[in-house]
């Protein structure tokens, strides 16, 4: 009611949604809602896509740009509990995991979409789970109708109605924190149906797209000073709030552990590839930063209906959202992605690499003398 | 320093081996086990202390009261097999003993 009243008197009727949908130029000044409700034999009609979900940094394949037609969109994602090493000096999280991974995979839909979760808990977890997803409408984004104990699995759907790169997280009554910082989040891309735009009304595409989830942990020690390892889940609860309720990590980490995006785990791409880089922080704000590059065009809040920035150095991600920032290498070489608060990357572990390919650009850096003895 | 403060005050009240004497003797009236309260804290409490999943919570006479009815055997029983959202051992590795005195504590809270 209030919505509609709401539409009103910005003098926009029922169909403003579909319209703004087809313009090529973004919406200006109207909430987004990606055409009017369907009923559920419309519903029913709508083409099925099963989408097989990928570990992160890597995200599924997809289309950038679709037709009007909305689509159901069904994923499956499988709940892992699990004891993970989360640095090069053995360090443990008893973690809580979306598909075994941290962050959980990306799920990619385009505006109009319906999203169709399976959410399976197996009997070999210990504790009940859900899901909230920022990007849906209702029911506390989805949590409320997930419940699920060990043993059992739920199905939602709901409207993708809004473009952007949206967090997901588990959220059980009682113990939110506690399952969002012990890895149970994700992002979900809803991508405008035409691709993404620049604030001209260009198409902007990408390449390939990469995932970052980053973590702030908080992992327990024992009174040498050392991180405790615990025997199972449930045991760590007790200590690890405590650590939370400092509000100081113990370690702040990329896709699960520090150096996962490093060496082996490095992001690749070559010189004239555009990369879509995509961020999730469900808890704690964060701000990326590519050394030696830039972000060419950058939805920092993640919705892509606003107009991106273009030419910048470092980004802010608020705690409990995902940005999206779009770039061209110019340069090839080893670039470090990472948190700019340097304590948070080069101590706690915020930092990955980019390797990138290619000819290098006198024009754009040139060494003109190297380092030697001071002459003059 | 704190250790050495609770030492020098178990001393001065000559008790310092009072309690584990207590707890060697079995079920004293009014004994309490101090594993117990501690498994409470680091794992039970998760889902104890605000009722996740309808667990019933701490120190909620009307929840507790019919389980305190039933006995420590079928409350021993639920912790030591899982029921519902409640998983085997509360999802500890604790023992039999410690549970039983983590039940305690949560039924002496609860009464």
């Amino acid at each position: 009611m209030e919505r509609r009243s709401f539409l009103k008197t910005a003098g926009l009727g029922a169909m403003a949604g579909s319209a703004a949908m087809a313009a090529p130029a973004l919406a200006k000044g109207a909430p987004a809602t990606a055409g009017k409700p369907m009923s559920e034999p419309e519903i029913a009609k709508l083409k099925r896509i099963k989408v097989d979900l990928v570990a992160p940094p890597f995200v599924h394949k997809h289309d950038q740009v679709v037709d009007a037609t909305p689509r159901i969109v069904e994923f499956r994602m499988v709940i892992e509990e699990k004891k993970m090493v989360i640095d090069s000096k053995g360090t443990t999280l008893q973690a809580m995991t979306f598909n075994g991974s941290m962050p959980g995979p990306t799920l990619v839909v385009n505006a109009g979409d319906y999203v169709e979760l399976t959410l399976v808990n197996p009997a070999t977890n210990a504790m009940p789970h859900n899901v909230d997803f920022h990007g849906a409408t209702g029911a506390l984004g989805g949590a409320k109708l997930t419940d699920v104990n060990p043993g059992q699995q739920v199905t939602l759907r709901f409207k993708a109605d809004r473009a952007g790169t949206f967090v997901y997280h588990c959220a059980p009554p009682g113990m939110v924190p506690w399952h969002v910082v012990s890895g149970m989040s994700g992002t979900l891309m809803v991508l405008p149906r035409g691709g993404l735009k620049d604030p001209a009304g260009n198409p902007l595409r990408y390449d390939r797209a990469y995932t970052i989830g980053e973590f702030d942990l908080y992992i327990p020690k024992d009174e040498n000073g050392k991180y405790k390892e615990y025997q199972t889940l449930a045991e760590s609860y007790g200590d690890t709030v405590e650590v939370m309720r400092k509000l100081i990590p113990t370690h702040v980490v990329f896709n699960g552990k520090v150096g996962a995006l490093t060496g082996d785990g490095a992001l690749k791409a070559k010189v004239g590839e555009t990369i879509l880089l995509i961020h999730s922080q469900a808890n704690r704000d964060t701000r990326p930063h590519l050394i030696g590059g830039h972000g060419d065009w950058v939805w920092e809040t993640g919705k892509f209906d606003n107009p991106p920035e273009r030419d910048l150095e470092t980004w802010f991600v608020r705690g409990g959202s995902a940005a999206a920032a779009l770039y061209t290498f110019k340069q090839p070489g080893v670039y470090a992605y990472l948190n700019h608060n340097l304590i948070e990357a080069f101590e706690l572990g915020a930092a990955g690499h980019v390797v990138v390919e290619g000819k290098w650009n006198d024009d754009l850096m040139k060494q003109i003398k190297p380092a030697g003895p001071i002459t003059a | 320093m704190l250790k050495l403060a609770y030492v020098a005050l178990a001393i001065a009240m000559g008790a310092g081996l009072a309690p584990a004497v207590a707890a060697a003797a079995g079920e004293a009236a009014a004994t309490v086990n101090p594993a117990g309260e501690k498994l409470y804290k680091s794992a039970c409490i998760a889902c104890h202390s605000t009722g996740v999943a309808n667990a019933p919570k701490l120190g909620n006479k009307e929840a507790w009261a019919p389980l305190i009815a039933q006995g420590m055997d079928a409350m021993m029983q639920v912790a030591i097999q899982g029921k519902g959202a409640m998983p085997p051992r509360g999802a500890s590795s604790a023992d039999d003993a410690t549970l039983r005195a983590a039940i305690e504590y949560m039924v002496q809270s609860s009464q």
